[in-house]
C-alpha cells in the first residue's frame, strides 16, 4: 500500500531518466493471477500479453499491420506477416513468435496453434529530435519516430464476427422508431 | 501611391508631353507651309498647352519617377539592374502570390477517413501455401525461400571449389562442368567434361540426370 502511495506523488529525485517514466502496464498484465475457478464455471481461456518497445518505425504505418492481423489465428497472422513487404511486418512476426513461445512455456497453453490475436495495436514511442536544414537559412525539427507494439493472444478459436444482414438492420431501425416515446409526459 | 495611380499619372504626363511635342512640330511647320497635317483646332489649343506644359515643368510632374510600389509580398525587391532581369523568366518570388496553398487545416477526422480508406488498407493474401518439400510457407508463384536458401549454400560451395581450380579470374575452360559427390564416377559420355568433386553425399534435390 505504501508502495502505491509513493507512486502517486512526484518525489524529488536526482536520477530522472527517460526509462523511469515509461508505462509498463502491459507487461504487468501477465503477472495478474486469477482466483481458482469453481467446478461449474466455464473454463477461462489462457491469455498472453506481449509487447515490444521503441521500434524504429512509424506508429501510423504499424497501425495498418496491426489492423490486418486483429482477429486472425496466430498461424494466419504469421503467414500474412511473412509475405508482407513492410519493415514492421518482420518485427511484428518476431513479437508474435515470442508471444507464442511464452504462452506454451509459461501460460499453460497446450497447443501453440490454438491461439488467436485478441488485441493488437501500436502507439507512439519516445521520439528523438533532429534538425532538418531548409533553404534560406530556415530549419525544421525532424522527429526520429519510434513506436511500441502490443499484442494479446488468447487460447481457442477466434470469435466469429456477426454478419448482420440488410433485413436485420432495417428491422432494428424500424423497431427503434417504434419504441420512441414522449419523455416527461403526464 | 498604388500601381494604378502611377500608371494613370504617367499616361497623363506622357499625353501632355506628346501634346507639347506636337506643339513644337506645329510651330516649326508654321514656317514651312507645305505641312498640311496640322489642323486649325490644334493650333488654337497650343497656347493653352504651353501654359499647361510650363505648370507641369514647374511642379516637376513631367519628370518620371520610379514607381513606388506598395505591394504585399516579400521584403526583398528586385535589384536596380532590372533591364537584364525583365527578359529572363519571372523568379520564384514573383510567382509566390498565386501559388496554391491550403486554406484550412485538415482535421483529424478528414485525415483518418482518407488514411483508412480501403485502398490504403493492407490486403490479406490468399496465395500462401506450405512447401511440399520442406513444409515452410511459400507463395504459389514463388519458389520456397528455405529450399532456395539451402540450394544457394551448396552452389556457393561448388563455386568456391571451381574458383580454386581455376586459380585466377577469366580462366574458365571451354568445357562443360560436372559435379560429382562421394563414391561417384564419371560415365563414358562425360569424358570431355571437367569434374568438380564434393566430399559429401549427393543431396536429394540434386539429381544426376
Amino acid at each position: 500500500m505504501l508502495f502505491a502511495f509513493g507512486k502517486t506523488q512526484k518525489l524529488p529525485c536526482i536520477h530522472t531518466s527517460a526509462a523511469l517514466d515509461v508505462n509498463k502496464n502491459w507487461d504487468r498484465k501477465n503477472l495478474h493471477m486469477f482466483p481458482p475457478q469453481q467446478p461449474d464455471e466455464a473454463r477461462r481461456p489462457a491469455e498472453v500479453h506481449h509487447c515490444r518497445r521503441q521500434i524504429k518505425y512509424s506508429k501510423d504505418k504499424m497501425w495498418y499491420l496491426a489492423n490486418m492481423i486483429r482477429g486472425m489465428t496466430i498461424d494466419e497472422a504469421i503467414a500474412q506477416l511473412e509475405f508482407n513487404d513492410k519493415k514492421g511486418a518482420k518485427i511484428m512476426k518476431e513479437v508474435l513468435l515470442e508471444a507464442q513461445e511464452m504462452a506454451v512455456r509459461n501460460h499453460n497453453v497446450e497447443y501453440k496453434s490454438n491461439l488467436y490475436v485478441a488485441e493488437s495495436f501500436s502507439n507512439k514511442g519516445k521520439y528523438l529530435k533532429r534538425i532538418r536544414y531548409h533553404g534560406r537559412g530556415m530549419f525544421g525539427i525532424m522527429d526520429k519516430v519510434h513506436c511500441h507494439y502490443f499484442v494479446k493472444l488468447v487460447e481457442g478459436l477466434p470469435p466469429k464476427a456477426e454478419q448482420k444482414t440488410g433485413f436485420d438492420q432495417a428491422k432494428n431501425y424500424v423497431e427503434q422508431l417504434k419504441s420512441r416515446t414522449i419523455i416527461h409526459a403526464l | 501611391m498604388t500601381k494604378h495611380q502611377t500608371t494613370a499619372s504617367n499616361s497623363l504626363v506622357s499625353k501632355q508631353l506628346a501634346r507639347s511635342q506636337f506643339f513644337f512640330l506645329s510651330m516649326s511647320s508654321c514656317n514651312n507651309q507645305t505641312n498640311q497635317t496640322v489642323s486649325p483646332t490644334v493650333i488654337c489649343k497650343s497656347y493653352l498647352n504651353v501654359l499647361e506644359c510650363r505648370i507641369i515643368e514647374a511642379t516637376g510632374l513631367d519628370r518620371q519617377f520610379a514607381p513606388a510600389l506598395a505591394v504585399h509580398g516579400p521584403s526583398i525587391l528586385p535589384h536596380p539592374h532590372d533591364e537584364q532581369e525583365v527578359t529572363s523568366e519571372p523568379s520564384f518570388l514573383d510567382n509566390v502570390f498565386w501559388m496554391a496553398a491550403p486554406k484550412k487545416r485538415r482535421t483529424i477526422e478528414i485525415n483518418r477517413t482518407r488514411r483508412r480508406d480501403p485502398s490504403f488498407m493492407l490486403k490479406v493474401k490468399t496465395n500462401i501455401e506450405p512447401c511440399v518439400e520442406c513444409g515452410h510457407l511459400k507463395q504459389k508463384h514463388i519458389l520456397c525461400g528455405f529450399c532456395y536458401e539451402k540450394i544457394r549454400k551448396e552452389t556457393a560451395l561448388i563455386r568456391g571449389q571451381i574458383k580454386a581450380m581455376e586459380g585466377r579470374p577469366l580462366n574458365t575452360p571451354a568445357q562443360e562442368t560436372l559435379v560429382l559427390y562421394d563414391s561417384e564416377s564419371p560415365w563414358e559420355s562425360d569424358k570431355d567434361k571437367r569434374i568438380v568433386e564434393r566430399n559429401r553425399k549427393r543431396p536429394s534435390w540434386f539429381s544426376i540426370y
